[in-house]
């Protein structure tokens, strides 16, 4: 078990090792121009430049700021509708052919829609993120509503739980975990989201840093601004999975999908 | 009092042919009986005590309790799962308490009853444990801890030692005899093992396989109090024999 996890850990970081090696053999010789892609060396340079003159770490924290907003507001709607849609054969009938329309809309397509509605301001990027993650979100929840044990609900029948009972304190509690990693893996949906909206239109944001770089041809500030959503990612990735058996030391290991 | 008058029901199976489960059964228990109702394996006998539980429903049966229809499941019928069904998310003394909060028991009261049970069971020391922890004969005991604690008129318990080792079995029998004389119930025990339902019960029906119908009652004529020398009498023998030649 942990022999595994550390290999799992080394090989991954092997990984990283190997893209660095070639990474440095093609830039350092001037294989690839510094325009297409800068050294190692120049990425750190841009990204220190990048904190202090451009004042990068606000950016960043207005970024985050969005996401959470956005990203709470999705799961605070796609956790009551999402369980209702798993729970009623008609709702879902009602709703899922809607649903599964809306998603598979790429979102960069509704943004233009989004800015003439709302303008180019907050509401539209956390409008932005919250429509990405709930059309998202909402089906697997639903999904997850079924994998309670039909026993499970059962048991709790025949010892007095009403419906209601039946929903909040055996339901919910029984998919918490499957929930929980849903929402870890729709966090992606999040950043990708709005990447799309600050790419498109804002005045704040890692989105708009890394377009105002593109402008100026300054290809490590580019860099930079990606390698730090892939990084932020990541930490959010490592950090939900090692907090899941502190929230729910009951649960199996889930099979991380994604 | 529960009655059965009547008591059919049938499934349709993946090809769309019927299959009788449970065929005319009709029975009347009466208050603190232990019942037990044996039979091979698909005689109906899970089918018959998820009817009693209100979990299975079929037109022109009917199941009175007390004077009522049984129309759905409710607390008055507790039952006890084959595979325990315990909740996963709880520790052992929620899940022992959960009946009484779904009922809007106080906490201390709450608290009060599942500390009676938890010693009654033995399992004090896996108040705070996680079902996933536990051994198949704890979990059993949780099981009935959590269903007793609800206190139901009547307990539904199906086939519920059949996972156990022959050892942990033999235990879970004498306190399960032994809790009955402390806390009197009604109940209706599911099992394919004549040899536990003799020992446990008042009366054995015996079941008959495909359609499921009772073949036999037999009364059992020991008194409150059993433990395990009596399976060993001439009496009991003689009773197993006569079940045994019945089947
Ligand atoms: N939900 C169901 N759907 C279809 N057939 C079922 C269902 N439940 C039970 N049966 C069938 O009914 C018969 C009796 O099953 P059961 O009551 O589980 O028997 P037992 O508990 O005595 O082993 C079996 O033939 C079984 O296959
Ligand atoms: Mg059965």
């Amino acid at each position: 078990m942990r022999r595994s996890k550390w290999a799992s850990v080394g090989l991954g970081s092997l990984s990283f090792a190997v893209i660095f090696v070639i990474w440095s053999a093609v830039t350092y010789t001037r294989f690839v121009s510094d325009v297409f892609l800068p050294t190692p060396s120049e990425l750190v340079h841009g990204a220190v430049m990048l904190f202090v003159q451009r004042g990068f770490l606000w950016d960043i924290g207005i970024s985050a700021l969005r996401i959470i907003i956005g990203f709470v507001i999705a799961v605070m709607l796609a956790i009551p509708i999402g369980i209702a849609l798993g729970l009623s054969r008609r709702a879902s009938q009602l709703l899922e052919p809607v649903v599964d329309f809306i998603r598979y809309i790429p979102n960069p397509a509704l943004i233009p829609l989004f800015i003439l509605w709302f303008g180019v301001g907050e509401t539209e990027k956390i409008i932005v993120i919250s429509q990405t993650v709930f059309f998202q979100l909402v089906l697997m929840v639903a999904n997850s509503v079924s994998f309670t044990p039909k026993e499970i609900i059962e048991s709790a029948q025949t010892l007095g739980a009403t419906r209601w009972h039946i929903i909040t304190r055996v339901i919910f509690p029984y998919i918490k975990p499957r929930i929980y990693d849903d929402l870890r893996i729709s966090i992606g949906w999040a950043w990708t989201a709005l990447m799309a909206a600050e790419i498109v239109g804002a005045s704040s944001g890692i989105g708009l840093i890394i377009v105002e770089a593109q402008r100026l041809l300054r290809t490590p500030n580019v860099v930079a601004g990606i390698l730090t959503i892939g990084i932020l990612g990541l930490i959010t990735d490592i950090t939900m999975k090692l907090l899941y058996p502190v929230f729910f030391p009951w649960a199996p290991k889930l099979e991380h999908h994604a | 009092m529960l009655e059965l008058i009547h008591v059919s029901k049938s499934f349709r199976s993946a090809d769309g042919a019927v299959v009788p489960a449970v065929d005319d059964i009709s029975m009347t228990i009466s208050e603190k009986e232990f019942v037990s109702i044996v039979g091979p394996s698909g005689c109906g006998k899970t089918t018959l005590l998820r009817m009693i539980a209100g979990l299975e429903t079929s037109a022109g049966s009917h199941i009175v309790f007390n004077g009522h229809p049984v129309h759905g499941p409710d607390r008055e019928r507790g039952m006890v799962f084959q595979n325990f069904a315990l909740f996963p998310w709880m520790t052992v003394e929620e899940n022992i308490g959960s009946g009484l909060r779904f009922a809007g028991k106080s906490d201390a009261e709450t608290q009060d009853i599942v500390s009676r049970y938890l010693k009654l069971t033995g399992l004090e020391k896996f108040a705070t444990a996680y079902p996933m922890t536990l051994s198949g004969g704890m979990k059993q005991r949780v099981a009935i801890a959590r269903t007793l604690a609800s206190d139901p008129q009547i307990i539904l318990m199906d086939e519920p030692f059949g996972a156990l080792d022959t050892q942990t079995r033999s235990q879970m029998q004498e306190f399960l005899a032994d809790l009955w004389v402390k806390d009197s119930k009604t109940v209706i025990f599911v099992t394919h093992d004549i040899e536990e339902a003799i020992f446990l019960s008042d009366r054995v029906f015996l079941m008959s396989p495909r359609p499921g119908q009772i073949k036999q009652e037999f009364k059992i004529p020991f008194g409150p109090g059993r433990n395990h020398e009596l399976k060993f009498s001439d009496e009991f023998f003689a009773l197993k024999k006569e079940i045994m030649r019945m089947m």
